[in-house]
Order: structure tokens, then C-alpha cells, then sequence
């Protein structure tokens, strides 16, 4: 018995070791992708039915498909670990590409009708979506450490609030930063996707 | 194309923003490959301690031969239906791969016509992460 329990635990541990580390990544990257190539073709449809102001010269459009395809081509270096690090590094920075990206968003949206504006912002709302959603699934055994170090990180931004007498601003802080990464992997991702292009 | 007249300023302090980026995805790309051989190493180690747990007590053999006699047909079921998945999800990702490969190049070349200047994201013709763009 004891036989069979050594051998069964060390192909199971074998094949666990596979599943999570290489194939689940593998999985969740394929999925990402075909999220972000659902979107891409939703954005084409649009500019293709040449509505709300958005045609494919449509600088708008070029931009959020510039910044698709920037997901798309280095999704495989999107993680937990990569976003908690650059947040980190980049605490404190200006991060000047970021700023001009959501300029030039806001920009592009103006030339377009509120209804299009709309559109292209849900759009870009569920590519940020999709992208968090990446992050956390695509590594299971990261999720184990990387819970105790988010609420170790939400901790320290509620303490440090609430030494500051600033209970209040904790939404608009925690507002404020989701909406600082999200334009710095937007401007990332559409560098790279105007290099791929 | 995001061309600008930068002062020395601008570039310095870009540069270093870049630094910083770059230095983040060196420490993510550390950080990430320790975590994923960590756990070889520590999985190695509990399938030495199960297999270390039998020293002295049987040969190969033994094992070997204990092993078959003791396998029920339930265990059999298990490791049927566990090899049988793993072969389904391989099976059928390359089934996608294979799906992927005969429908990109139809369906760039319709959108193509539609819109000239349409941009890629450079994956590879079944769908998988160029070569050149692994880490």
C-alpha cells in the first residue's frame, strides 16, 4: 500500500507541478487573447459601420487598436508580480507618456458623437477589465503570496489615511491610482502596439 | 509618430521612467521564475520524501511488483480519466491552433480590403506569442 501511495503522489505532484505552472498560464493567455480579439473586432464593426463619427482614419480608433494590439502581442508579460513591481517603482514618478495618452483619449473622444465617445469608453472599461482579470487568474500559485502581500498593501494605504486624517480620500486615492495604471499600461501597450504596427 | 520637441529635461526625466520600467520587468521576470522553480524544487522534495519513505524496506522491484498487484480497478478509472483530460486539452489546443492558422490569413486579407492600413499584433500565424517578443 504504502507502494502505491509513494508512486501515485509522485505522479500526481509531477502532474499538478505541469498543470499549474505551464499549462494553466498557457490557458489563461490563450483566453486573454481571444478576450482582446473580441474587442478588436467589436472596435472594427464600429469604425466599419462608419457611425458616431468613427471610421477607421479615426484617430480614436487607431489609438484603442494600437493599444489592443500592445495587449494582445505581450500579454505574456502581464501579471500580478509585473503590475505590484511596477506600481511600486513607479510610486511618486511622473510618468509623462501616461498623461499624454489620456490627453490624447480625451482628445479623440471629442471629435466623436457622446454616443460613440461611450462606445469606445466601454470598450477600453473592458479591456481594463479583462486585463485585471488576466493578472490575478493567470497565476494561481502567485494568488497564494500575493493575497497576504495586497491586503498587506491595502493595510499600509489605510493606516497611512488614517494617520493623515484622510479616511475620506481612500476612495478617491484608490480611485486615483487604478486610473494612474491603467493609463500607464494603455500608454505601454499602445507604444508597443505602434511599434508592432 | 509620437514625435515631439523634447527639451534635455523631458528626456532625462523619460529616460528615467524608462529605467524604472525596465528594472520593474527585470525584478517581475526574477521574482516570477524563483516562485515557479521554487515549487519544482519543493514538490521535487515531497516526491523524494514519499519515494525516500520506502528505502531499506523493498527493492525496485518489490515496488514495482506491489504496485500492480495493489492497483484497483477505481485507480485505474482515476489515472484513465486524469491522462484522459490532459490528452482532450492538448488535443484540442492544437485543434485551436490548427483553426487559427487557416482562418488568420483569410480574415486579415478581408479586413485589409476594408481597411488598408489595419495594424497586427504581430502574433504568430496560429495565435501564439512571437519569438521575439519572449522574454
Amino acid at each position: 500500500m504504502q507502494a502505491m501511495l509513494a508512486l501515485s503522489s509522485v505522479i500526481s505532484l509531477a502532474g499538478l507541478a505541469w498543470l499549474l505552472l505551464w499549462l494553466w498560464r498557457d490557458y489563461c493567455i490563450d483566453a486573454y487573447r481571444q478576450r482582446l480579439f473580441a474587442l478588436r473586432d467589436e472596435l472594427f464593426d464600429l469604425a466599419s459601420a462608419s457611425a458616431h463619427g468613427l471610421s477607421f482614419p479615426s484617430p480614436a480608433y487607431a489609438q484603442l487598436r494600437a493599444t489592443l494590439n500592445g495587449l494582445i502581442r505581450f500579454s505574456s508579460k502581464v501579471d500580478l508580480v509585473a503590475i505590484g513591481i511596477l506600481s511600486l517603482r513607479m510610486r511618486g514618478m511622473a510618468y509623462r507618456p501616461a498623461a499624454e495618452f489620456d490627453a490624447r483619449w480625451a482628445r479623440n473622444l471629442g471629435r466623436l458623437d457622446a454616443e460613440g465617445g461611450a462606445r469606445l469608453e466601454s470598450l477600453r472599461q473592458r479591456m481594463h477589465l479583462a486585463t485585471a482579470h488576466f493578472a490575478i487568474v493567470s497565476v494561481p500559485h502567485l494568488l497564494v503570496l500575493g493575497v497576504p502581500i495586497l491586503l498587506a498593501f491595502v493595510g499600509a494605504v489605510l493606516v497611512r489615511a488614517v494617520l493623515h486624517s484622510a479616511v475620506r480620500a481612500v476612495p478617491a486615492r484608490l480611485s486615483a491610482l487604478r486610473a494612474r495604471m491603467e493609463s500607464m499600461y494603455d500608454a505601454a501597450a499602445f507604444d508597443e502596439g505602434l511599434s508592432a504596427a | 509618430m509620437t514625435k515631439s520637441n523634447k527639451t534635455k529635461a523631458d528626456l532625462v526625466a523619460e529616460n528615467r521612467v524608462l529605467r524604472r520600467i525596465d528594472s520593474a520587468n527585470g525584478w517581475a521576470s526574477v521574482l516570477r521564475t524563483a516562485i515557479k522553480w521554487g515549487g519544482m524544487v519543493g514538490e521535487a522534495r515531497y516526491a523524494w520524501l514519499a519515494v525516500d519513505s520506502l528505502a531499506g524496506q523493498s527493492t525496485v522491484a518489490d515496488i514495482g511488483l506491489k504496485f500492480l498487484a495493489e492497483v484497483g480497478v477505481s485507480d485505474v478509472l482515476a489515472w484513465l480519466l486524469a491522462g484522459g483530460a490532459v490528452v482532450f486539452g492538448l488535443v484540442q489546443k492544437k485543434l485551436r491552433g490548427d483553426t487559427i492558422q487557416r482562418l488568420s490569413g483569410r480574415i486579415q486579407q478581408l479586413e485589409q480590403q476594408i481597411d488598408p492600413r489595419r495594424t497586427s499584433s504581430h502574433l504568430t500565424v496560429r495565435g501564439q506569442t512571437n519569438p521575439v517578443d519572449r522574454e
